[in-house]
């Protein structure tokens, strides 16, 4: 029901540029209870929400189950997600071009990433990364946490990219993805995150 | 193979890196100045080795087309000194390899199955850098495949690159940027060739038909229904690469046999075909212990326009090199000599290039000619001393045709492999040389 209820929004939302004028207007159109609607989503801003999150997810059953897929790395396992994540938004582009691209109010384009961002955090958690850990436990959830918010920021970059790329199928957003990843699994490895922590709890404790 | 440590991702790193080597290279020079003032040492082969270190590093950090030009750059050993070249000659090994999930998406992308269904088996870490791809092992039905990438948006940053690698070049060679242009345009031109993996495909197999009947050379077959613009899926083809093929100790006699194969290869192609194998660097040669040679990777084939040959290699040939009026003719068609050149310009260029094209032709005088390193060293002294006229060292307008460029490269890459198989093969000239006469009416 929820994949029937996007679908039938991101058409909606491709021929109007709009949201329907209410869940009554949109239940009609696709015969439904509005009842049914609420059994998902609470309005159009939290579907609009779960949409990329939705994207997500279903690349993700395209790929998890796959023999080549099991011999990866963690690093190749997340360009692998990272891949189909992009090649499965080229089935929306219309409508998120229609959504981000002239975007104007950044509070917004958080909200709407939310879903996303927690759809990526849970498949960063089956990766189990081997972190660098400092061996507090509580530092060493705040270092995760980090780098999982620096491997998102990393992943709307791309999200970004995308949108304005003109090159034929993409392939500059290909690059884009290999370049930035390298830099960002680089940053990583070498300890940064750490680093950054080792050296604001300095300043946290030197200049309060 | 050695690992980078950091692969520079975006232009302005890459700009950054290649900024940092003309710095250093200027360094480089400023303590060979120093040292020279104060020891009155000239010897440059400090400078030179600092010099393509530098160079070296930073290039070895880029991928796509300035490894290219870096491969380029070492296989014109003749205008590059020794300590250049043989730095440059490591770039023709190694270049960050892509992803493998990259590499998938790419395959799939363009012939739309993933490779594990097209092939039994496939190998997601490459085997090899090809400067603007990567060389991947499948195997289908016992048989195994050679499957090239080709790296993601490589040929939009083709230009960016060129851009980022000419001050360096401008600086190596002491030419200006106007000097250099219609070379960097040509560079440009064969590099953007390159990223078309259709015009590979059929030239590779137009060659490989056509040169069939050459004795102890082969080539890979190329699979049209499994290639498109950006992946090309070939034969794999056995063999060494020349130094591991020499490691093993051949006879001189197979040694021959492979000289003498490649050595066909080329006069056919160039004087028959008109149209040559123009990246003879040493991983595109597969050696065999049968005494075969395998050739692969025909991205690069420089076609030889007509005017341009029977103004150029005439100029080998012994009767032509005596005969004062058609050198100045010829000087000139080949943009070497211009009208408005002086007189004493244009004794010292026409001296020079006829002493160089002389010993460039002594293959061609005898029935067998001997190649040894004593002879590629003759031809390096001549050209340092080439280099010291003014006007070659700091010309006042670019000379030399552009065609030149990608021939000579060629030739001296063939020249070079022939030293190093120490090669004594038979040489002399097929029909071409009669009809070079004929055309220029010196029978």
């Amino acid at each position: 029901m929820k994949a029937k209820i996007i679908e039938n929004y991101i058409l909606h939302y491709n021929r109007s540029g709009k949201m329907p004028v209410s869940v009554f207007a949109f239940c009609e159109t696709m015969e439904m209870n509005e009842s049914d609607f609420y059994n998902e989503f609470a309005d159009f801003n939290s579907l609009e929400s779960q949409i990329l999150s939705q994207i997500w997810t279903d690349s993700m059953s395209k790929i998890v189950g796959q023999d080549y897929f099991a011999e990866c790395t963690n690093n190749e396992k997340l360009l692998a997600a990272v891949y189909a994540f992009v090649e499965n938004l080229k089935n929306y582009r219309s409508y998120l071009l229609l959504k981000y691209k002239d975007w104007s109010n950044p509070m917004e384009q958080i909200s709407s990433m939310q879903g996303l961002k927690k759809s990526f955090f849970d498949f960063l958690e089956t990766l189990h990364f081997e972190n660098k850990t400092i061996g507090i436990k509580q530092v060493d959830s705040v270092l995760e946490k980090g780098m999982y918010h620096a491997l998102f920021t990393n992943l709307s970059f791309v999200f970004h990219f995308w949108l304005k790329d003109s090159s034929k199928g993409f392939e500059k957003t290909d690059a884009c993805i290999e370049k930035s990843f390298a830099l960002s699994f680089q940053l990583i490895d070498n300890n940064s995150l750490s680093t950054a922590f080792d050296f604001g709890k300095f300043l946290f404790s030197n200049f309060k | 193979m050695k690992t980078q440590d950091k692969i520079p991702s975006t232009k302005f790193e890459r700009a950054v890196k290649l900024v940092g080597t003309g710095a250093k290279i200027g360094g480089n020079y400023l303590k060979y100045y120093a040292k020279k003032s104060i020891t009155g040492n000239d010897d440059k082969t400090d400078l030179h080795e600092s010099n393509a270190e530098d160079i070296y590093d930073s290039l070895s950090n880029l991928k796509g087309s300035a490894l290219k030009v870096a491969q380029m750059l070492s296989m014109d050993k003749n205008i590059l000194p020794r300590a250049y070249s043989e730095k440059f000659a490591l770039s023709q090994y190694s270049a960050p390899p892509m992803s493998p999930p990259l590499v998938i998406k790419a395959f799939t992308n363009a012939i739309g199955k993933s490779p594990y269904d097209v092939f039994d088996e496939f190998q997601a870490k490459s085997l090899a850098a090809a400067s603007i791809g990567q060389v991947h092992l499948a195997k289908k039905d016992g048989q195994q495949y050679a499957v090239k990438i080709q790296y993601p948006g490589v040929s939009d940053s083709i230009k960016s690159d060129l851009k980022m690698v000419k001050p360096i070049a401008n600086a190596m060679f002491g030419l200006s940027e106007k000097e250099m242009k219609k070379y960097f345009q040509e560079v440009e031109d064969k590099l953007i060739e390159e990223t078309n993996y259709h015009l590979e495909l059929s030239r590779g197999t137009e060659i490989a038909e056509s040169c069939a009947h050459i004795e102890n050379i082969f080539f890979p077959k190329y699979y049209k229904d499994l290639s498109a613009e950006k992946v090309l899926v070939m034969d794999y083809l056995e063999g060494l690469h020349l130094k591991e093929y020499l490691q093993t100790n051949p006879t001189q006699e197979e040694k021959n046999k492979l000289a003498q194969a490649l050595w066909d290869f080329y006069e056919f192609q160039l004087h028959t075909l008109k149209s040559i194998h123009a990246d003879p660097h040493p991983g595109n040669f597969l050696f065999t212990d049968g005494g075969t040679v395998g050739v692969i990777d025909f991205g690069c084939v420089k076609e030889v326009p007509s005017d341009f040959y029977y103004s150029y290699f005439p100029l080998l040939l012994t009767e032509v090199q005596e005969n004062p009026v058609l050198i100045a003719k010829l000087m000139k068609e080949i943009e070497i000599i211009f009208p408005e050149d002086n007189q004493k310009i244009i004794d010292e260029l026409t001296d020079a290039f006829v002493k160089m094209t002389n010993l460039l032709s002594n293959p061609f005088k005898a029935e067998k000619f001997h190649f040894t390193y004593e002879y590629l060293d003759e031809i390096y002294a001549v050209g340092e001393e080439i280099y010291q006229i003014p006007e070659v060292k700091k010309p006042t307008q670019p000379r030399g045709s552009k065609h030149a460029l990608y021939v000579n490269r060629t030739y001296f890459g063939i020249y070079s492999i022939m030293a190093d198989l120490n090669a004594e093969i038979n040489t002399k000239p097929g029909n071409w040389k009669n009809e070079l006469l004929n055309h220029h009416n010196l029978l």
